[in-house]
């Protein structure tokens, strides 16, 4: 019974760290500037791929932690054009840019796709910078997903303190609480949107990074799931709260373990929990956990 | 007034451009017969350029292009259109025909399925491009709606990747609609389940002899899909409580169904209870993505259990760098590799390896000899008619009949190629349908496991390896 409970909590914990750095950028956009960027999910998927091309490549052997940093700067610069060509011509209309942002992720899952590595799982386990396990009450502690969820929460809370802190984390908060006002105070919100749909795909590109080494590159279309469960980790935790996507996103992430570990024939069914949860919050909470209810 | 006007105008002007674009897609594209696809050499490979389209024998592969299952149904097509093409076509009636083989994408491969792309991909070989027999499937969920279009049509389908029992059950109790559905690949659920079990019944018998008794328990994981149900109620009940060998009964400690779109956390997880329920042996029935996660954690983890079972994505021979070499140890299934099943097995291997550049997957090799299978009859009757002429002849292909006049028949390289009569499934069993266990070893080589007799005679095989245990396993089963 031990060995199941740490089994529940480990993964739990693993999946909610993970889910918590996609989350959180995907949260920030949103409440930085409406944003619903639904091309969140194939930045991750793409990191992954971006690390797996480099890593066939000749040029790159001993030099697999360039990968990560190449890998790193093109996400974000992609982010970066994803708003300036898609989502800023179009970001007076809430539709457009979901249509827009969810016909760039199909995109870059097609071009990955007729890439010679699109079509077959893969792993990047060179990446892995720690090996083995140590056995705490009878459970295995993978190393590798211990460097990953220590890493999530240093993110998280050096996220936090860059929010607070810094000037460009002001702008931000400015940007998020008043837009009209934060420009009036002589902050460039269009520029400061920028730099947040660029921090959130830098975010996801590091969830892939930290994650994908001990995991699988599952194809193409894996940013799909990763997207799906962010959606509900922020309606849960309420969409443009950061400390709602953290906490959302553990919640998410133990519901899943439990279901896998304690509910007979779970793992059939334990991806279904993520749409039940959009589904009822949306009905008995629509802001979410700590979201801020909407003035009319 | 003018505002609303121009409104109106606008929303008139777009509905029309909709409208008319729909409907001009649709007669273009999707109405039965439009946009008929013009035949030609290019479809033929092979075969001598300018040849018309009254000159070709039209197939048709439904698969998911871009997947290793969709694209081994055509490269096994493809290479045996080839040859036949190469060597001259066939002759029907002193009339010299040439095989064309076309495709269209079901999906079927994508985990979250869409039944009516399969649908849609037949409906365009049947409609558009008039194919006059059909090859291919492999997701048990599309196949059984696309189907329906080939039966509707009264076109010979071969399936070559669906396990699940129900679809030959179908000629069996409805033998009017379904008698033009064949499967040449693989055997059935129950089948593989039931050899599976006779592969683990001597495999635990001969370690337990070996580790005084260290097997004691074994754990299912496996895909929730329809073509993992019968095999799954097979291995159950072996090995669960009221099977057939009472030395083999309750051995079953874990019983793993899984999502398709789980997450190496989920795989994880399910690893840890396997290892919970101190599983000794673990049966993988995996085609996708799971496979690849399962064996990356086992290589972490090191558990105490070995991996026996199915694993398409490990047929492959790239599948050692796609894991980096974690796959080492598993003993999975697989329809073909380098032995002699039948006389053609190694040089369809070789040939295939030199068109492709790959080994073959259990569709490519399941394909391959559904065309030539279909080809075989057409000679022999000299008609391309589909019923009764073909249908009856390929009904001739059956055990007693293939064992008592083998030259009489194609050579399968899959194993010999009888089927059932009644129900238009691949024989199984030594030495019809049957799978070989293969072990990834060191180096990335794959090496054919001594079934101990119960699958096959592993004296009439080349190439028989030697099973090779994780030292770790050693170490846990001799302390």
């Amino acid at each position: 019974m031990i060995v199941d409970i740490m089994n529940m909590l480990f993964n739990g914990t693993l999946t909610g760290a993970v889910y918590a750095l996609i989350a959180m950028g995907y949260s920030l956009v949103y409440g930085v500037g409406g944003i619903m960027n639904l091309s969140h999910g194939a930045y991750f998927m793409l990191t992954g791929y971006l690390l797996l091309w480099m890593l066939q490549t000749p040029f790159f052997i001993g030099l697999e932690w360039l990968t990560v940093v190449f890998a790193l700067i093109i996400i974000t610069v992609i982010g970066g054009l994803t708003f300036l060509l898609l989502v800023k011509p179009l970001q007076d209309s809430h539709v457009a840019v979901v249509i827009v942002t969810f016909g760039l992720a199909f995109l870059l899952e097609q071009v990955v796709l007729i890439s010679p590595s699109g079509t077959e799982v893969w792993s990047i386990g060179q990446l892995r910078l720690f090996q083995g396990y140590t056995m705490v009450f009878g459970y295995p502690i993978v190393h590798q997903y211990v460097f990953l969820i220590v890493m999530s929460i240093v993110i998280v809370l050096l996220f936090a303190l860059f929010i607070n802190k810094s000037k460009l984390g002001k702008s931000i908060r400015a940007v998020s609480q008043d837009r009209e006002a934060a420009g009036l105070m002589g902050i460039n919100a269009s520029r400061i949107l920028l730099y947040t749909v660029m921090i959130s795909a830098l975010l996801a590109g590091l969830a892939a990074f930290l994650y994908l080494p001990g995991a699988s590159l599952d194809g193409p279309s894996m940013g799909w799931g990763y997207l799906l469960n962010s959606f509900a980790v922020v309606i849960l935790g309420g969409m443009g709260s950061l400390i709602g996507s953290v906490a959302g996103a553990f919640i998410v992430g133990y519901t899943i373990s439990f279901t896998n570990v304690f509910v007979p024939y779970g793992p059939s069914w334990a991806h279904l929990v993520p749409i039940i949860i959009i589904i009822v919050i949306l009905l008995i909470r629509p802001q979410g956990l700590f979201g801020k209810k909407e003035l009319r | 007034m003018e505002k609303l006007a121009k409104r109106i105008i606008a929303i008139v002007i777009i509905a029309g451009l909709g409208v008319g674009g729909g409907l001009g897609a649709w007669f273009l594209f999707l109405a039965p017969g439009a946009g008929e696809y013009s035949w030609s050499s290019k479809d033929c490979p092979g075969a001598p350029s300018g040849i018309s389209s009254d000159q070709i024998i039209k197939f048709g592969i439904t698969g998911d292009v871009g997947e290793i299952t969709g694209d081994g149904a055509w490269e096994g097509c493809y290479l045996a259109a080839k040859e036949i093409n190469e060597a001259g076509g066939i002759k029907i009636n002193d009339t010299t025909y040439y095989i064309g083989v076309t495709r269209e994408d079901s999906d079927e491969a994508n985990p979250n399925l869409v039944t009516s792309r399969g649908i849609a991909a037949a409906e365009r070989l049947v409609y558009n491009k008039k194919v006059q027999f059909g090859i291919g499937g492999f997701r048990s969920e599309a196949l059984l709606a696309y189907q329906e279009v080939f039966m509707d049509n009264e076109i010979i389908f071969i399936n070559t990747g669906a396990a699940t029992d129900v679809f030959c059950e179908n000629v069996r109790s409805w033998y009017t609609r379904y008698k033009y559905f064949w499967r040449s690949m693989p055997i059935n659920s129950s089948s593989l389940g039931e050899q599976i079990f006779n592969y683990l019944f001597r495999l635990i018998y001969v370690l337990n002899a070996t580790y005084s008794g260290e097997i004691a328990n074994v754990g299912i994981i496996y895909e929730d899909l329809t073509w993992t149900e019968d095999l799954v109620t097979g291995i159950e009940y072996y090995f669960g409580p009221y099977g057939p060998l009472p030395a083999y009964r309750n051995m079953l400690t874990a019983n793993i169904p899984y999502d398709v779109t789980l997450t190496a956390a989920d795989m994880l997880t399910h690893v840890n209870t396997l290892m919970a329920a101190d599983c000794d042996i673990v049966i993988p029935i995996i085609s996708a993505q799971g496979g690849l996660m399962l064996m990356q954690h086992y290589a972490t983890l090191q558990p105490n259990f070995l991996v026996v079972g199915i694993d398409v994505q490990s047929q492959l021979d790239t599948f050692w760098t796609q894991t980096n070499g974690d796959c080492i140890y598993e003993i999975q299934m697989q329809s073909i590799h380098v032995t002699n099943k039948t006389p053609t097995t190694i040089p369809f291997w070789n040939a295939f390896r030199a068109e492709w550049g790959h080994d073959p997957l259990y569709t490519a090799s399941g394909s391959y000899d559904a065309l030539n299978f279909i080809v075989w009859a057409i000679n022999e009757t000299q008609s391309l008619q589909a019923y009764p002429t073909l249908t009856q002849k390929m009904e001739t292909a059956t055990k007693a009949n293939i064992l008592a006049n083998p030259e009489l028949f194609p050579s399968s390289v899959g194993g010999l190629g009888a089927y059932w009569p009644t129900t238009h499934d691949l024989v199984a069993g030594y030495p019809f349908g049957f799978t070989l266990f293969c072990q990834w070893q060191a180096n990335a080589t794959k090496v054919i496991m001594p079934s101990y007799n119960s699958v096959y005679i592993d004296s009439q095989l080349s190439n028989i390896g030697t099973l090779i245990l994780p030292p770790w396993l050693i170490t846990d089963w001799t302390t």
